[in-house]
């Protein structure tokens, strides 16, 4: 029977190890549902809420593509506990819908996969926790690296910007990182 | 010596028996402002043997504390215990979305407790949530009952990322009873406000250690203080008046620290009575508010404070963002002050630029701040700004006070650092994958060989 040990171990190994990669998909998953149900809340009662009691961050906006349909919970904060949970707002940058440039971050594996299908002219929607919804088009892409982002947080214009780490099918993490900038078109009240 | 850095102006009062008390005013408009100045009496050490303390050290080791952190809240956390006399009692309390208390109610500071909790102490790691109301609710509860030959302190380490901040302050409000709370931020950016604010609440004391480097000089000082409370129970009642003074909360006096006490009063009657205990003696003043001395500046004094409260219930929602910025407003007006929503404009009235001679740009040397390098600061030479256009001054030339509409950004960096946004979800998910083939292959494999047996 010791023979047989050598492949069970080994696959076992393989379980484990798979396990682990699911799981952070899963958690990823499975919080955005929570996330959502913690922001409609927030924007139905005005304060922010915790989407589950002991979070150490809680939801401030949610991100929209429609053409691509997809969307996100956006957490305060872009500490590596709250970005296995969704995407984060970058500290220091401020809110969309407001002057500057508001940037929000994500796993390109997660939460933000779907950046690399947004195309030059998409319509991304940003509601903010007071129900306000900004809509942004995306005008330019480009490659940084993460400590020469070039970004100017307190520019006079409106604009938004999508960070995740790039090349996006890589499997380890690198220093580069992948930006999608849209500036400001309307403040109107929909969705 | 040029004017490129701030200077610090540290003065002692006069050694007294018992604490003195100034009191200036001040009449602006139709109202009378107040100043109380109360400095505590320099107790002789030997004289005034210290209370005995209970202390209870709460420690946050939540994922956000992670990095340095908590090994800056450790440092001080070790310091403070060493700092502990044998006749005082402790204890430790860490949470994250969970909660450990060390020992069942405070311990004596003997050795064995000490090493006890020095080994609790040092196993601490940074994970979880942070869920905070629980471990304040724990260190509030005081099981002593009535033994108040103990001055009972809480000691707290934080960084104070929380959301819930206006729940933690009604406990503390609720459950303060004879405690007091210390507040010690922890990291480059602890939540201020809460900190302040829960110390106020909590009658104690807000310290923030930015760096390792300052951990023993920031706790000596807190421990200093920790160990000499001068006045405590402190408060204020005017007689007549209708006084609405600041900081509402009187905080405890230590040693070497004045209580400044500022209040606008709708008439000059009457006289305000200051009551509280030093050591275990009770002390009271009473000041007829005629014999006040004349004073300047107090009304700014008094509605800079007022406006620092009302940032204070702006942050903890106890107002609304509007309600709050419309009585900052109404205060800086009123009162001069440039604050977050106001800025003060000079407009000068008389040009010394003769009429008809040309606009031109010059640099004018503008010195830096103390060791700063302009080339490293600023890396090359800033580009000239576009020349100006032709205007006028208008205007009364009086410095005039201007509302401004949007409020000033917080400081931020010139670039945005982006955080770190792959998993390693799909490499473990391929490398597992990888590894039960292989281990199918290799088992596929042995049973070949079993069968040709």
């Amino acid at each position: 029977m010791p023979r047989f040990l050598a492949p069970l171990l080994l696959a076992l190994l393989g379980l484990i190890l798979f396990g682990q990669g699911a799981y952070i998909h899963a958690k990823a998953l499975l919080a955005q549902v929570l996330l959502e149900r913690a922001f409609a809340e927030t924007i139905a009662t005005g304060h922010p809420t915790k989407p589950w009691s002991w979070a150490d961050t809680w939801p401030v906006a949610r991100i929209e593509v429609k053409r691509l349909n997809a969307s996100a919970v956006v957490l305060a904060g872009s500490s590596g506990q709250a970005l296995a949970f969704g995407p984060g707002h970058v500290e220091l940058t401020p809110d969309a819908g407001e002057r500057g440039v508001a940037v929000y971050s994500a796993h390109r594996d997660t939460h933000f996969r779907f950046l690399k299908d947004v195309v030059i002219g998409d319509e991304i929607d940003v509601t903010r926790s007071d129900g306000k919804t900004f809509r942004y088009r995306a005008d330019a892409s480009s490659v940084v690296r993460f400590d020469a982002s070039g970004i100017d947080p307190l520019s006079s214009r409106y604009e938004l910007v999508l960070s995740t780490c790039w090349p996006f099918d890589a499997l380890t993490s690198g220093p580069e990182r992948y930006l999608l900038h849209a500036t400001m078109i309307e403040a109107a009240p929909h969705g | 010596m040029p004017a490129d850095r701030d200077f610090e102006l540290t003065w002692k009062p006069a050694a007294e028996k018992a604490p003195s008390v100034g009191l200036f005013r001040e009449h602006v408009g139709d109202a009378d402002y107040l100043l109380a100045f109360v400095t505590p009496p320099a107790v002789e050490q030997a004289e005034q043997k210290p209370r005995p303390r209970e202390v209870i050290f709460v420690i946050d080791n939540s994922g956000s504390m992670g990095g340095t952190s908590i090994v800056q809240a450790k440092a001080s956390l070790t310091y403070a215990l060493g700092r502990l006399q044998p006749n005082d009692r402790f204890n430790v309390i860490r949470f994250d979305h969970t909660m450990d208390v060390l020992f069942p109610s405070a311990v004596p500071a003997d050795s064995e407790h000490l090493g006890r909790a020095n080994t609790f102490v040092g196993a601490l790691q940074a994970s979880g949530g942070t869920e905070m109301v629980p471990a304040m609710r724990a260190a509030l509860t005081d099981r002593s009952d009535g033994d108040t030959d103990y001055v009972r302190q809480v000691v707290f380490l934080t960084d104070g990322a929380i959301g819930n901040e206006q729940q933690l302050f009604e406990t503390i409000t609720a459950m303060r009873g004879r405690s007091r709370i210390f507040m010690v931020g922890i990291g480059s950016a602890p939540n201020t406000y809460l900190m302040t604010r829960a110390a106020e609440l909590g009658r104690g004391a807000f310290t923030h250690i930015g760096s390792t480097d300052q951990v023993e000089e920031r706790m000596r000082s807190l421990f200093a203080k920790l160990e000499n409370p001068a006045v405590t129970n402190l408060s204020a009642k005017f007689s007549d008046a209708h006084a609405d003074a600041t900081p509402a909360i009187l905080p405890d006096l230590y040693r070497d620290e004045p209580l400044v006490l500022a209040a606008r009063l709708d008439k000059l009657a009457g006289s305000v009575e200051i009551k509280g205990r030093i050591g275990d003696r009770p002390w009271l003043v009473t000041l007829p508010l005629a014999n006040a001395a004349e004073g300047k500046g107090l009304s700014k004094l008094w509605a800079r404070r007022k406006i620092d409260d009302a940032e204070v219930a702006r942050t903890t929602r106890q107002a609304s963002p509007e309600e709050a910025d419309k009585t900052i407003l109404a205060l800086a007006l009123e009162h001069q002050l440039v604050t977050r929503l106001t800025s003060l404009v000079a407009v000068d009235k008389t040009p010394s630029r003769p009429d008809g001679e040309p606009l031109k740009v010059s640099e004018l040397p503008l010195n830096l701040p103390a060791g700063w390098d302009f080339a490293k600061v600023f890396g090359e030479r800033p580009q000239l700004p576009m020349a100006p256009t032709e205007r006028r001054a208008e205007g009364d030339g009086r410095m005039q006070l201007a509302a401004l509409k949007r409020p000033a950004v917080a400081q931020a960096p010139d670039t945005i650092k982006l955080p770190k946004t792959a998993t390693d979800a799909e490499l473990k998910m391929i490398a597992g994958a990888i590894l039960l083939a292989l281990s199918l292959l290799v088992f596929a494999f042995i049973r070949r060989q079993n069968f040709a047996h």
